[in-house]
């Protein structure tokens, strides 16, 4: 028994000067999320956070619940903001913030216009749809006042029929545009918020997490049996997998109609649309940004890793090059058009 | 297949058990298919320059044996060489020189691109060759005889905890112990467990952890600040030393399941209070046998102190291109081979004092600190040039540090550099003071022993079971 006790002890000092060890030097990062009823999994405060995937990302959420510099929600009249709603290509955990399209962007606008003060704000979140970024935009993003607001697309977000049980989700209700917050009684955010204070204080229970969710998937033959059950990987143009999309759900016609009823909201295309897709905003009069060939495939190769996947050093120049010279009309539009209704 | 994989696992798991149940003959069955079919893994087609090498060598050496006359055996030692030299000179070497070439009669308006082949580099080549060199030299020079068992000698050269990172044996280390194959004694399999869970802590949770930092800043350097640059320099050194002495850790600790004691290849060398004492403790295996294979066959200090120098760059030289075909591993054997000179020069007749520092008062332990420091220093700016893949990533590495660039992230950077540097200064510390590589074993405590063990091994599963491995630094060499 004395043994047994002696084990235990010694196990569980190893175990937590292990912990400090992981998390001092960044092996991975403590949980980034919290569990929150309205806006679901969303990001916790002042958090750093470490990320390797095609690229190496180092970084962290602000104060305020976003990532990257932090702006308070309130803003004053000669501030100029500009929020980034969309997926992980928004996120940017591929590169750090000071190379991302964001800062690039605000860099830009910033050189363009001396007079007013530019902010530029990351509200990206991986995996999110249309459906979650206008429920996002909704609870949280709307609270930051931005004058621009910038919904990150791709053709897959237009006949998207899924929904998540973690976040919130629209849905239609006799025409009408609804928001469903009954995620929060279900089963898996239940779950999920019993175990979050153990994955936020420790990275160890986050493998133990991660570990089970990946028990369930087909990666355990990969992880186990190597290049026996191992998946090629290829690239594949964007624009060539999706550019069959012919429809555009009626959920997500209803979050257009009502975007567009809010000023200076536009539809950034993260690929090339479908026709059916740009011919429905054209007819809707919906404002949209295309980003001219953004699909190629030398902005989206990762020397490093010698992978395909979200927008590299130059996909990212790139974009926050096209998003400035299109911004940079449209603010002085704005700008103007402000003018003349104060005068 | 990698030691740092469970695929590997799962195959020792198969091999240990029929291995424990075997007879001595049919053991050394088990393990060379088992050998053959962990080096077949990477690639088949491979096998079959380890069996071209293995088959000359093993009959050149029986000939050797047998005559006498000092030019037929001189003869006999060339086609050795020529075999060896041979393969690793087309498998690893061939388009390098092309290049070089080619870049050399651009200037004279010719262009020899179309002689490339890209030919693929097999794993552990540079490895394996030279064991079975060391082998044939040994029998050259007498200083032991050839095996008859082709059995053994195959083996030998074949042998899967060392086959394709080292260390690189000597046969009159290995050959007895797989001449006699047994199982393990309760305290080699105790040690051995522990050499493969802290292997593999350090390849996985240190080496591994540092690289994927390192990997993106040196490919990039130009997008990265100052402290980044440094962080990542340093990050490298460690994740090198983790890696490689945490592979040879595993290596150790395979061969010590199966009976067999494989040489230490690292004895702290970061602890090193100057560079020759640094080359006493860094991949030893190597080291010992360019000296014992190279200096000394080209006259070693026997002929004047320029020509030991000279002996000295030499090898250094052929030490880095051994690393690498390219040249920037040159210009790292290069500085080694200086940074040796000068502090030969600098000894005049006096000797190295080899074994382990004992400190009596605080000057002494602040005279140590200085030294390793300057040591650590020094061997941190050779591993720029080892690690740069080309001249334009060291000069930019430089002069983005020169010409300083702040981060937002130094203080990050800076604490997580520690942080490792912590770690891995820990283990030395402990294997320097126990003179012990499995020092957990030294504790009293039973329970406190197997606590430790087995929490480090429960973590380094957990990472490894979410991230993808990385193969061992070494095994492009």
């Amino acid at each position: 028994m004395k043994n047994v006790f002696i084990f235990i002890v010694a196990f569980v000092i190893t175990l937590l000067l292990l912990e400090v060890y992981l998390q001092q030097s960044e092996v991975s990062a403590l949980s980034v999320t919290k569990n929150d009823d309205i806006l679901g999994i969303t990001l916790k405060s002042d958090r750093r956070l470490i990320f390797f995937n095609e690229g190496f990302y180092i970084g962290g959420i602000n104060q305020y619940g976003y990532y990257g510099e932090g702006y308070p929600p309130y803003k004053n009249d000669n501030t100029i903001r500009i929020a980034l709603v969309g997926d992980s290509y928004v996120e940017s955990h591929q590169l750090f913030d000071r190379y991302s399209f964001r800062k690039i962007l605000e860099k830009n606008l910033q050189r363009n216009f001396k007079k007013q003060k530019i902010e530029v704000l990351n509200f990206g979140m991986s995996g999110f749809n249309l459906n979650d970024d206008y429920c996002y935009y909704v609870n949280f993003v709307k609270k930051f006042n931005p004058d621009f607001v910038l919904f990150f697309v791709s053709n897959e977000d237009f006949d998207s029929t899924s929904t998540s049980d973690r976040r919130p989700q629209c849905y239609l209700n006799n025409d009408s545009l609804k928001i469903d917050y009954s995620f929060n009684k279900k089963r898996n955010y239940i779950h999920r918020k019993k175990t979050a204070w153990f994955r936020g204080k420790s990275i160890l229970m986050g493998w133990i997490y991660k570990a089970k969710l990946l028990i369930k998937t087909s990666y355990v033959c990969e992880i186990f049996f190597d290049k026996f059950c191992s998946k090629d990987y290829k690239w594949k143009q964007n624009s060539e997998s999706k550019k069959d999309v012919h429809k555009i759900s009626k959920v997500i016609k209803a979050i257009i109609t009502k975007v567009k009823k809010s000023k200076n909201t536009y539809f950034v295309g993260k690929e090339p649309l479908s026709i059916v897709i740009k011919e429905y905003l054209q007819r809707e009069r919906k404002n949209f940004i295309s980003l001219a060939n953004i699909d190629k495939k030398k902005y989206h190769f990762w020397k490093v890793s010698g992978k395909y996947g979200h927008w590299n050093f130059e996909g990212h120049k790139e974009v926050g090059r096209q998003l400035t010279d299109t911004l940079s009309i449209i603010i002085k539009n704005y700008l103007s058009q402000r003018k003349n209704i104060h005068n | 297949m990698l030691f740092n994989s469970f695929i590997f696992f799962i195959f020792l798991g198969i091999v240990l058990p029929l291995y424990y149940i075997s007879t001595r003959n049919v053991k050394k069955i088990i393990l060379l298919v088992a050998s053959y079919i962990f080096y077949g893994y990477w690639d088949y087609r491979f096998t079959s320059l380890l069996l071209i090498s293995t088959i000359v060598d093993y009959f050149v050496s029986l000939s050797l044996e047998k005559e006498n006359n000092l030019l037929k055996r001189k003869k006999l030692l060339l086609i050795s060489m020529f075999t060896n030299l041979g393969i690793l000179g087309i498998f690893k070497y061939y388009d390098f020189f092309i290049e070089s070439f080619s870049s050399f009669a651009e200037l004279f308006g010719s262009n020899f691109d179309y002689l490339h082949l890209n030919i693929i580099l097999p794993v552990g080549i540079s490895f394996y060759t030279f064991q079975t060199m060391s082998y044939t030299i040994d029998v050259y020079r007498k200083k032991m005889h050839a095996t008859k068992s082709f059995m053994d000698f195959a083996l030998f050269v074949s042998f899967f905890p060392q086959l394709v990172a080292g260390p690189i044996e000597r046969a009159s280390n290995l050959l007895p112990q797989i001449s006699k194959l047994t199982i393990p004694r309760k305290e080699q399999i105790k040690k051995g467990t522990v050499l493969i869970v802290f292997g593999l802590f350090k390849k996985v949770l240190i080496g591994d952890t540092t690289g994927r930092i390192v990997d993106h800043i040196f490919s990039q350097p130009h997008l990265y600040m100052s402290v980044e640059l440094i962080s990542a320099l340093i990050l490298f050194s460690i994740q090198i030393y983790a890696d490689f002495s945490g592979y040879s850790s595993i290596a150790r600790g395979t061969a010590k399941l199966l009976g067999v004691e494989l040489m230490k290849n690292f004895e702290q060398p970061y602890l090193s209070r100057n560079i020759t004492e640094f080359w006493r403790r860094w991949h030893i295996s190597l080291s010992s046998w360019l000296k014992d294979y190279l200096y000394i066959s080209l006259g070693g200090n026997r002929k004047g102190k320029s020509r030991t120098y000279v002996n000295l760059m030499i090898t250094m030289l052929l030490g880095g291109l051994w690393h690498g075909a390219s040249w920037n591993f040159v210009i790292w054997g290069g500085l080694h081979g200086v940074y040796l000179a000068i502090h030969k020069y600098s000894l005049g007749n006096k000797k190295i004092v080899k074994r382990n520092y004992h400190y009596d008062n605080p000057k002494g332990l602040i005279g140590f600190i200085s030294k390793t420091l300057l040591t650590f220093i020094l061997v941190l700016f050779t591993w720029l040039f080892f690690r740069a893949t080309t001249f334009t990533i060291a000069f930019d590495f430089i002069n983005r540090i020169i010409h300083w660039h702040s981060s937002e992230f130094a203080l990050r950077f800076i604490k997580i550099t520690f942080t490792f540097l912590i770690m891995i200064i820990l283990f030395d510390c402990f294997e320097y003071k126990t003179g012990h590589h499995t020092f957990i074993l030294l504790l009293k405590s039973k329970p406190i022993q197997y606590a430790v063990i087995v929490a480090m091994f429960l973590v380094t599963f957990l990472f490894m079971f979410h991230t993808k491995p990385l193969p061992f630094v070494y095994f492009q060499f």
